[in-house]
């Protein structure tokens, strides 16, 4: 795994980016940052799990479509309470979000765990957007 | 089993705790026993163990059985040496693979969190769930990566220890029934509706019947981690039915 952090130009405070290989094994890596960073914010541990369910998703989206990634990129934010996830596939495809009953099952369940999702293409290449807000009044968040 | 021979085998019972009988029982069902255990031989776990295990579970059923509960022997033995088994194979791979310091993370939080949804009548935060088990926020997210890890946990996973075989499958059941298909979803009900049918409830009690994971643990009787897990587990397998349909 590499975890980049550039000095400027694409990421800011208080964001986290990660590069993992675009295998599915990664995903555990990509969960257990996800369940850091979100405790951190001060989710719930339903909504952590919710959050890890999404990744995933969002995970076998980005792999399962041809050309096969050598890398996924994550980039992971947060703000006044809501998180947001930016996953992306270092190879790029014609269509974005591929035509296929996996990806519209992907999408679907995506929306019940998540409260935006989009399919998108970023400088990184093509990407799942997400954003989760807290649902909930919780302690403050840990400094 | 003939009439005949099931008074046979209940005179035997009567009379268990007369010497020799209770061997005699044995002898009589552990080819039943054994057959059993090797169901379980893909495990890696050996055969001998395995039969030795199923031959504790067949004890238990003989000590336990009693001819008024309107059932042969057999329909009696079978869940309790499954039970036992299933026990066995849950904690042999458990202590194969989790580190003892990580289960007992496990296990503490496992405890913690059905206190803490009740006291607060809400999921807890990783930081609630670290002060109620005097642990750090650290130890938490490292006990739950490593369930990521390691845990292995099946629909036929013993729901605990007081379950005497009873799994998640069995608790499951009882949301039997039929279920609606929301229309945005329409596409993929020969999958939803191929899905074993207590993976499939799940997956509708999360998904058609917006049950948080909480309210889906509480129902089950099992931990909030264990639903997501489930879930995970049955999302990937509705995914791979939908990405192979021709």
């Amino acid at each position: 795994m590499t975890v980049a952090l550039p000095a400027s130009g694409g990421l800011e405070p208080g964001k986290i980016m990660l590069a993992v290989p675009g295998r599915a094994d990664s995903v555990r890596i990509v969960r257990s940052v996800m369940r850091s960073w979100a405790a951190n914010v001060g989710f719930l541990l339903d909504e952590i799990e919710e959050l890890c369910l999404a990744i995933d998703e969002a995970f076998s989206g980005l792999i399962s479509t041809r050309p096969v990634p050598e890398r996924i990129t994550v980039r992971i934010s947060s703000d006044d309470g809501a998180v947001e996830i930016t996953a992306s596939r270092d190879a790029d495809t014609e269509l974005w979000p591929p035509v296929s009953a996996q990806t519209a099952l992907i999408q679907r369940v995506l929306e019940t765990l998540i409260d935006e999702v989009q399919f998108e293409r970023t400088a990184d290449g093509p990407s799942i957007r997400m954003v989760k807000r807290r649902t909930q009044s919780v302690p403050q968040p840990r400094k | 089993m003939e009439q005949a021979e099931r008074e046979e085998v209940n005179a035997l019972f009567d009379r268990r705790d007369e010497p020799g009988i209770r061997d005699t029982l044995v002898e009589r069902y552990l080819h039943m026993a054994a057959s059993l255990a090797r169901r379980y031989q893909h495990s890696g776990q050996a055969l001998d163990d395995l039969v030795q295990v199923a031959s504790i579970g067949l004890l238990k059923a003989i000590d336990r059985f009693d001819a008024e509960f309107g059932v042969n022997f057999e329909s009696y033995a079978i869940p309790t040496i499954l039970g036992e088994l299933k026990r066995y194979h849950r904690d042999q791979g458990w202590s194969v693979r989790m580190p003892r310091r990580l289960q007992e993370l496990t296990l503490q939080i496992k405890d913690a969190v059905p206190v803490l949804s009740q006291e607060l009548g809400r999921s807890p935060s990783i930081a609630e769930i670290a002060g109620h088990a005097q642990l750090t926020e650290e130890e938490v997210l490292e006990a739950m990566d490593a369930q990521d890890a390691y845990a292995s946990i099946s629909l036929d996973a013993p729901v605990d220890e007081e379950s005497e075989g009873s799994t998640l499958v069995d608790r499951i059941a009882i949301f039997d029934g039929d279920f609606d298909i929301a229309e945005e979803w329409a596409q993929f009900e020969p999958h939803l509706r191929a899905l074993p049918q207590r993976e499939r409830q799940i997956i509708v009690l999360r998904f058609f019947r917006d049950w948080t994971q909480s309210q889906i643990a509480e129902e089950l009787g099992i931990s909030q981690m264990h639903v997501s897990r489930l879930l995970s587990q049955t999302l990937q397998k509705l995914r791979d039915a939908v990405g192979t349909a021709p």
